[in-house]
């Protein structure tokens, strides 16, 4: 497993490194444009939306993994079920980085007394390591994009298929976190448990086609 | 070096004849050691499988040996092997296609041991 | 180098409705160079990559050393199966750069040697920031040789290596696969439909013809047991008594034969007032694979 994660790894980083290095412009943009002291700019809705951004650039990149790398990796002698479990420490890598960078990017404004922004309720619901919606919304939509990624190298047509249900999932995941920031909580009643089964469903049924897939995958 | 091997006949076997032929012609003299099967297969672009082919057969006909450790050898007296081998399948290899042919051209007895004569003492001219 | 014999019993493989091998036997000994010829379509290929266990099979055991091959890492790290690359990838152009390609193989395989793999990269001229749908056709088998040879798997397939190479880059292939093959003694199979150059070079070749082996036997061995017969029509078909005809070619009253025959019969054909030549391994190949499709 070691050798197909060290494989994927090679293409991994660089995508962490762009998301890393995104917050920080982003982080450094907002601090010379005076958003501390509530200045309305773009770099004050990239800040506060980067939650969702880095949603987006991470279902792109589980998306790329999934494409041709199952195939090179296979064709070196990679074992299938190392391939798979690969895959999961690379998403699980993923996430917790993800994760961490989101609660250090909540920390920020809080820590440094920045302008308190109306707008600003998932980012800073992200602020306590015990909002777990977080990582396993990550997780989800990962797991989706690398189903879109398998299901697209076989069939464009089964990959455009697919694709708009991830379209569909984001949309949920964009509510669940929005439910889940404390905004409107009361109002929705059990919504956002039906969410987050939903969310869990998605994250399962990705799976076991990424499992069922790589099994049965022919090298070309 | 590879255009010397041609598809006439196996190639062991024009392997073990070149290295035959160049015993004869003094290239390898006795007791000296003839290329390895590793040298002969890079020499002619050949499976040193193929090459080693070839060897055994000169070293099963005691005209070349192996000396442990250091490669084959031409054996004492392999010149005379090789030359009482050509002999005895020099019938069948020239004597016997040359009658066919001349049967083939309706040469009579006479007419073909007359041409032997001539070209005898042509050779002798030289 | 470890020797253990690869074994391939009763393989299936469809796709579809189209059955590409059936019921396969083969048997692959360590240490020889093989040749695998077949038509196009003949499922090497597909043969290939089920011994590899990158194919899956319907019915039928592939085992190396006795152990199965499905899912089992020892006996991946022993082998390496270095295919034709393509310029095109299902999800587009094929952007892997060079150095990844060949930073993968070293992760890959245990026996990777780096630096027969940079005297390879320099020798070949490849440049590693290249991407790979950049390479020319010639480049891209280049890499795959590189690959095969730096690999130094105790049992390593080269498909179509020298597609693409030019005649100086071909025979330079050979070379160094037989500077390889005395060094390591390593297995290698080849396939390859640049038959009659790289004969000299197989000491062993397997036929696949129509989803099965139709031979797998010393190369030497079974071009002897062909011949060309020609001549008059009456004589020819007299001599090919107790022969087997695989071809025929007639030209008025001029008959020419492919037959298969054991040595005396062969031989009693030299007293006849025929030709009789040798074939070499392409004229064998058409005349068994041939189906009569031409003459």
């Amino acid at each position: 497993m070691v050798k197909s994660f060290k494989f994927l790894f090679q293409f991994a980083w660089v995508n962490l490194a762009a998301v890393l290095g995104f917050a920080a412009a982003v982080t450094l943009g907002a601090y010379t444009t005076g958003v501390p002291n509530g200045a309305e700019n773009i770099f004050r809705t990239y800040f506060g939306s980067f939650p969702f951004t880095a949603l987006i650039m991470v279902f792109i990149f589980a998306f790329a993994l999934c494409t041709s790398n199952l195939n090179t990796a296979l064709s070196f002698g990679g074992r299938r079920q190392d391939y798979f479990w690969a895959l999961q420490a690379i998403i699980l890598v993923y996430t917790g980085v993800c994760w961490a960078l989101q609660i250090v990017m909540s920390a920020i404004p809080v820590v440094f007394h920045w302008e308190e922004v109306d707008y600003w309720t998932v980012l800073m619901s992200l602020g306590t390591s015990s909002s777990w919606l977080y990582p396993l919304v990550l997780l989800s939509i990962m797991s989706l994009g690398c189903m879109c990624g398998l299901a697209s190298a076989r069939s464009k047509v089964l990959g455009v298929i697919l694709f708009s249900v991830a379209m569909v999932a984001f949309m949920a995941a964009l509510v669940l976190l929005l439910l889940g920031s404390g905004h409107t909580i009361g109002l929705w009643g059990c919504l956002p448990m039906i969410l987050v089964l939903v969310t869990l469903a998605v994250f399962a049924v990705s799976e076991v086609f990424i499992w069922r897939t790589i099994h049965r995958y022919v090298v070309r | 070096m590879r255009g010397t091997l041609n598809d006439q006949s196996l190639i062991y076997l024009q392997i073990a004849r070149m290295l035959e032929d160049d015993i004869l012609r003094g290239v390898y003299r006795e007791e000296e050691q003839v290329p390895s099967t590793n040298e002969l297969a890079r020499g002619y672009n050949i499976n040193p499988a193929t090459a080693a082919k070839g060897i055994n057969l000169l070293v099963a006909e005691d005209i070349l040996y192996k000396k442990r450790g250091i490669g084959m050898f031409v054996s004492p007296g392999a010149g005379e092997i090789v030359q009482k081998k050509r002999k005895a399948a020099f019938y069948d290899g020239f004597v016997k296609p040359l009658v066919k042919e001349g049967a083939s051209l309706a040469l009579t007895g006479e007419e073909l041991l007359a041409m032997v004569d001539q070209a005898i003492k042509e050779g002798e001219h030289k | 180098m470890n020797a253990a014999i690869l074994n391939a019993q009763g393989v299936c493989k469809s796709y579809g409705k189209n059955e590409v091998l059936h019921d396969l036997d083969l048997t692959i000994e360590p240490g020889k160079i093989y040749g695998l010829i077949g038509r196009n379509g003949a499922g090497k290929t597909t043969l290939l990559g089920i011994l590899t266990a990158q194919n899956t099979m319907d019915r039928g055991s592939v085992t190396y050393g006795g152990q199965s091959v499905w899912e089992n890492q020892a006996v991946l790290d022993q082998m390496c199966f270095s295919r034709e690359l393509q310029a095109t990838l299902f999800s587009g152009q094929n952007n892997l750069k060079v150095k990844h390609y060949l930073k993968t193989a070293a992760i890959y395989y245990p026996n990777w040697d780096q630096a027969y793999a940079d005297k390879l990269l320099s020798e070949f001229k490849l440049e590693p920031k290249k991407k790979i749908c950049q390479l020319s056709k010639g480049q891209m088998s280049m890499v795959t040789i590189l690959i095969a040879l730096a690999s130094r798997a105790p049992l390593t397939i080269l498909d179509e290596p020298a597609a693409g190479l030019d005649v100086v880059m071909r025979e330079r292939f050979y070379q160094l696969l037989l500077e390889d093959f005395s060094e390591t003694g390593r297995t290698f199979i080849v396939s390859t439909h640049i038959i009659e150059e790289a004969a000299s070079v197989f000491e062993q070749v397997i036929i696949l013809d129509q989803g099965r082996i139709l031979e797998n036997r010393p190369t030497e061995e079974l071009v002897d047991q062909f011949r060309y017969i020609s001549g008059r029509e009456d004589v020819v078909d007299a001599v090919c008594n107790g022969l087997e005809v695989l071809s025929t070619h007639q030209m008025s009253r001029h008959k020419t034969v492919a037959v298969r025959g054991d040595r005396i019969k062969l031989a009693e054909a030299q007293n006849a007032d025929v030709d009789v030549s040798p074939m070499n391994l392409q004229n064998v190949f058409v005349a068994l694979c041939g189906h009569g499709d031409t003459q």
